[in-house]
């Protein structure tokens, strides 16, 4: 396998989430349609069932700067959450979220989003106390 | 890294030794598989005396299919998008591995000398094209200046 440039690997993952082809429980695009560096996204998450976060949908800002894929994006979550791999103002904390400290070349956008609504669907998160549906960090 | 195809190899040494005119394609150090491409604009088009940016990546299927290649400098043309994205059918439906990267960036140069806007891609754009053909030349003229000219 060759290595897929930065550009090419963003558009390709630009095209997966614009069609709708990937998961039907997260969501991803570009956060301004001119960025041709395609640095700034939003995704959403819609909280897992039978949890605390069941039927919200959570907004994400995710920054892949010149590094991506080399390096992880750095993921912040606009709506409010407790969860332990998430700091006071909403930032994922790499070394505690697994998909981000372990970063493999071929993960995506849409791994990130799939991994973070595991996490809060996992049985020692899943009923955490949340804060006040749709309050942002 | 697998080795380059021969194929690959072959392209890459005609696009040095024997260039096409108006047409650069340099394989950067690090993945020869990817290549930084100026084109310039052809001079009876709006796009004269631009020298236009792209990028462009041979994936791991190539010949079986298309490059993949996107303009780096902003342009204003129907059948290409803001993020450069370009609409070609030789990229796409019409690839075949007859053709070549040297094919490919003189089907790109003729696409800026005969816009399409019946087939866009930028669909703002193609509508202006259609609504406003002197007008949209002339903003077509002015992002060439803007963007694509070199200033001294």
């Amino acid at each position: 396998m060759s290595k897929i440039p930065r550009n090419f690997k963003l558009l390709e993952e630009l095209e997966k989430g614009e069609k709708g082809l990937g998961a039907e429980s997260i969501s991803y695009g570009l956060d301004n349609q001119d960025d041709i560096t395609m640095t700034y996204w939003n995704g959403t998450i819609l909280g897992p069932p039978h949890s605390s976060l069941e039927n919200r949908i959570f907004s994400l800002k995710i920054v892949c700067d010149e590094t991506y894929p080399d390096k992880p994006p750095k993921v912040t979550f606009v709506t409010s959450i407790n969860l332990p791999c998430v700091d006071s103002k909403g930032n994922v904390i790499v070394p505690k979220f697994d998909t981000l400290k372990n970063w493999k070349r071929t993960y995506s956008i849409e791994t990130v989003l799939l991994e973070l609504r595991k996490t809060m669907a996992s049985p020692e998160n899943k009923k955490l106390t949340q804060p006040e549906e749709g309050t942002l960090f | 890294m697998a080795a380059l195809p021969k194929r690959i190899i072959k392209e890459t040494e005609r696009l040095v030794s024997d260039p096409v005119p108006g047409i650069t394609a340099t394989p950067s150090e690090e993945n020869l598989r990817y290549f930084e491409v100026t084109i310039d604009g052809p001079s009876s088009s709006p796009y004269a005396n631009g020298v236009f940016q792209l990028e462009l990546y041979l994936p791991d299927d190539y010949p079986m299919c298309a490059p993949k290649v996107r303009f780096l400098t902003k342009i204003y043309h129907p059948n290409i998008d803001k993020l450069g994205r370009i609409c070609l059918d030789v990229l796409k439906d019409n690839w075949s591995p007859a053709l070549q990267i040297r094919t490919i960036l003189l089907s790109i140069q003729a696409l800026l000398g005969a816009p399409n806007p019946d087939d866009p891609l930028a669909n703002d754009v193609a509508e202006d094209w259609k609504k406003d053909e002197k007008k949209a030349i002339q903003i077509a003229q002015e992002w060439t200046q803007k963007y694509a000219v070199k200033k001294d």
